[in-house]
């Protein structure tokens, strides 16, 4: 795979590499998951060495490269830690929505900041299809501000009290596209409720945000002029894409730790990874790990180049990496045996943040149906 | 072989059932705190659950492996940490029953009615292999003096009554190994760190400190050099008991899943009408009922008198995958509910990940297999 990295990825992920060795810190890792805290300074200056935006244009602060590079960098980051990689890599999970199908001055009003280390944006998607016989989420506002007024609806946030803006995406009744607005924290009807307490991701705290009635203005709409693709398939493919570079970057750094426990640890006279039942665990993990990069690194190049395929490929990658990445975690605590059980090593702490990751959002059951649909239609 | 229950088990079981749901509602709490839940330990033992194994004549409950193995399965179906609790006083009671001599059942039995026990083998440097112990054990007239360090003894921080495994002959191997029952108030015995462990965080396991620790000679288990003999026996008749723990968190997190299900949609339809579902539910059960009847086999050849080494480490393999198996299943039904600490799958899972290690790693019990296999 490394033979198919351009000079400058192989710099980029490089550069990610060494940042995420000097930064991440295990006992800071274990202090932020234990206080659910984000890590702001190590942000700031993920910011500040361009990692975060790295796929926005010059002009929005950025440095105009693709989702490739971005994924380069979170994984990188993910297998250096899993929780901080996570939290910076949904730092700015609702950019992609603004840069796709955002106007002129949206891009520039809510992509700098993020690139400053400014601001954190994230994204909240409230359904129609799960709340029947309930008022509609939202109204279209009066005639003189032409906007829209969220009446009701409720979503789980990701760094949902740390994010300035939210883009709701809210899915509607019937034929009509799903549409996208900006919200921001400090309006009135956006009502930040409990903390969400989770398996793991604890260092990307998740709050349960109700929205009562909020109006939002017409400069907040994103009027998405691109044709083929709605704001919320858009999103729903590169989180997908996103979730599965996280998996494979902790499924890596997983492999990794069991890699030197193995040439470490002796028992009965010599090192356990002379023993072929780990050895061929070893095997097994790295052949998965392996083609998990090809379908993961194969998907976002995909999505660079416009290619439909991403709507179908994008959910396989989703699928196998967080499975492959499950399972990798698993494995390793496995051939840790009670040290990896341990929450000062960072191996069950994988497992928890990949398990987490793996049903945020659309689960591995809806990914297989929509594979399916797919493939039949 | 068929597996029927009789009248005395059912309502044994029955009665259990109400205890275990009642403790359950301390999981997260516990989970969270991971203070020994003294409560949950009361209970056990006002209701003559922790006696459960301990001969009649000494006021115990005279229960075999069997029913042993329904009561932990039923109690983690609810509540896999107080399971686990249990499973670690048994552990350490069933080296003592099988090699007290009369004295030391007078002195230690009955106490163990209402006090905790525990087993400590591993070591730094000895987890799979119990050849490398260091701790050393020296005889002067009177005493032992025992000096090491031990680690991931289960409950060790609270019991008073322990096995500790310790090398009278330190150039000997495993043939140099003895055991020595402990109290908790002995000179020179400490508790050390208390792991901050992944799950079954209720029962931690614990770091004891032997510095000079004086053990009365009269409290040696067996004879010198017996140690190893006395691990392995009481392993094989160990190991079925936490396969019981791991049918039931399977069992738990399939009840729980489909009462939970009831009432949620996938893709506009009742999540139970998914045949995609559907077919997961019947994998989870056909497993659990495999797993089950295995653990009951292996549990009803120890109490035949026809402990089979090989049975007993197939049975807490296989559960033991098979309940993280279905616990990592459950949970991809529930999505994203299944990952939040306000359902209990997550916990099941974090607990099964733990027997998968303890008590002989579940690549440790597939050596054991094959050896027997292709002895």
């Amino acid at each position: 795979m490394q033979s198919e990295l351009t000079n400058i990825q192989r710099d980029i992920q490089k550069a990610a590499r060494e940042f995420a060795e000097k930064e991440f810190d295990l006992d800071l890792a274990l202090e932020l998951e234990r206080d659910g805290r984000f890590p702001k300074s190590i942000f700031e200056k993920a910011c500040q060495l361009g990692f975060i935006g790295i796929d926005y244009p010059e002009e929005y602060g950025g440095q105009s490269f693709g989702l490739f590079e971005n994924i380069l960098v979170i994984e990188e980051f993910c297998r250096k830690d899993s929780g901080i990689g996570i939290a910076l890599s949904l730092s700015d999970i609702a950019s992609i929505i603004i840069l796709k199908h955002g106007d002129e001055s949206q891009k520039k009003n809510f992509l700098i900041p993020v690139t400053q280390g400014k601001a954190i944006s994230t994204v909240a998607l409230i359904g129609s299809s799960h709340e029947k016989n309930q008022e509609p989420i939202i109204t279209k506002a009066e005639a003189n501000t032409d906007g829209y007024v969220i009446n009701r609806g409720k979503a789980w946030v990701v760094h949902g009290s740390l994010a300035s803006t939210i883009v709701v995406l809210c899915e509607r009744l019937g034929p009509a596209k799903p549409l996208a607005l900006i919200v921001e924290m400090d309006w009135g009807g956006v009502n930040i409720l409990g903390l969400k307490k989770m398996m793991g991701m604890r260092i990307s705290s998740i709050r349960e945000i109700a929205f009562d009635h909020v109006k939002v203005p017409k400069d907040h709409v994103i009027q998405s002029k691109n044709e083929g693709i709605d704001p919320l398939t858009t999103y729903c493919h590169v989180y997908r894409i996103k979730t599965s570079t996280q998996a494979l970057g902790i499924a890596q750094g997983a492999f990794d730790q069991a890699v030197k426990h193995a040439k470490q640890r002796e028992q009965f006279g010599r090192k356990i990874c002379q023993f072929q039942g780990i050895q061929f665990m070893l095997a097994e993990l790295y052949t998965l790990i392996e083609a998990t990069r090809s379908l993961v690194y194969r998907v976002a190049h995909q999505y660079d180049a416009n290619d439909p395929d991403v709507e179908k490929i994008s959910s396989v990658a989703k699928l196998f990496a967080t499975d492959a990445a499950v399972r990798a975690t698993i494995d390793s605590i496995q051939i840790h045996g009670g040290v990896g059980l341990m929450r000062e090593y960072p191996i069950e702490r994988m497992l928890r943040d990949v398990k987490t990751i793996q049903n945020l959002e659309e689960t591995n059951l809806v990914q297989k149906a929509l594979i399916a649909r797919n493939i039949i239609s | 072989m068929s597996i029927r229950l009789n009248e005395k088990q059912k309502n044994l079981i029955e009665k259990v059932r109400g205890i275990a749901q009642k403790i359950a509602l301390r999981n997260r709490e516990v989970d969270e705190t991971m203070e020994f839940p003294w409560d949950i330990f009361n209970t056990f033992s006002e209701n003559n659950i922790l006696a459960l194994p301990i001969p009649k004549n000494f006021g115990g409950g005279g229960a075999p492996s069997l029913t042993c193995c329904l009561v932990l399965e039923e109690i983690a179906r609810s509540s896999p940490s107080s399971a686990h609790m249990l499973a670690g006083h048994w552990l350490g009671f069933t080296p003592l029953e099988l090699f007290c001599n009369p004295s030391q059942k007078e002195r230690y039995f009955p106490r163990l009615r209402s006090e905790l026990a525990a087993f400590s083998l591993t070591e730094p440097a000895a987890g799979s292999d119990a050849g490398g112990v260091i701790t050393e054990a020296k005889k002067d007239e009177n005493h032992y003096l025992l000096n090491g360090t031990k680690i991931y003894c289960t409950q060790g921080h609270v019991a008073n009554v322990i096995t500790i495994f310790a090398k009278t002959d330190p150039v000997k191997g495993v043939r140099g190994l003895s055991a020595f029952i402990v109290e908790k108030g002995f000179p020179g015995f400490s508790i050390g760190k208390i792991e901050d462990q992944m799950g079954m965080r209720g029962t931690p396991a614990a770091e004891l400190v032997l510095q000079d620790c004086l053990v009365p000679k009269q409290n040696l288990l067996g004879k010198e050099g017996d140690g190893f003999n006395i691990a392995m026996q009481t392993l094989d008749r160990t190991r079925p008991k936490d396969a019981a723990i791991a049918v039931g968190i399977a069992q738990g997190a399939l009840d729980y899943t489909l009462d939970y299900a009831k009432t949620r949609f996938f893709i506009q339809e009742p999540l139970l009408k998914s045949q995609a579902v559907q077919f997961l539910i019947a994998d989870i059960a056909i497993s659990i009922e495999a797993a089950r009847l295995l653990v009951y086999e292996a549990a009803s050849l120890i109490d035949e008198g026809e402990v089979s080494t090989k049975h007993s480490a197939m049975a807490k393999c296989f559960a033991t995958d098979v309940a993280m198996r279905v616990a990592d299943q459950t949970i991809d039904i529930l999505g994203v509910e299944g990952v939040s600490v306000d359902h209990p799958v997550e916990m099941f899972m974090r607990d099964a990940k733990l027997l998968q290690i303890l008590e002989g790693t579940n690549q440790i019990q597939r050596l054991i297999i094959s050896r027997s296999l292709l002895s």
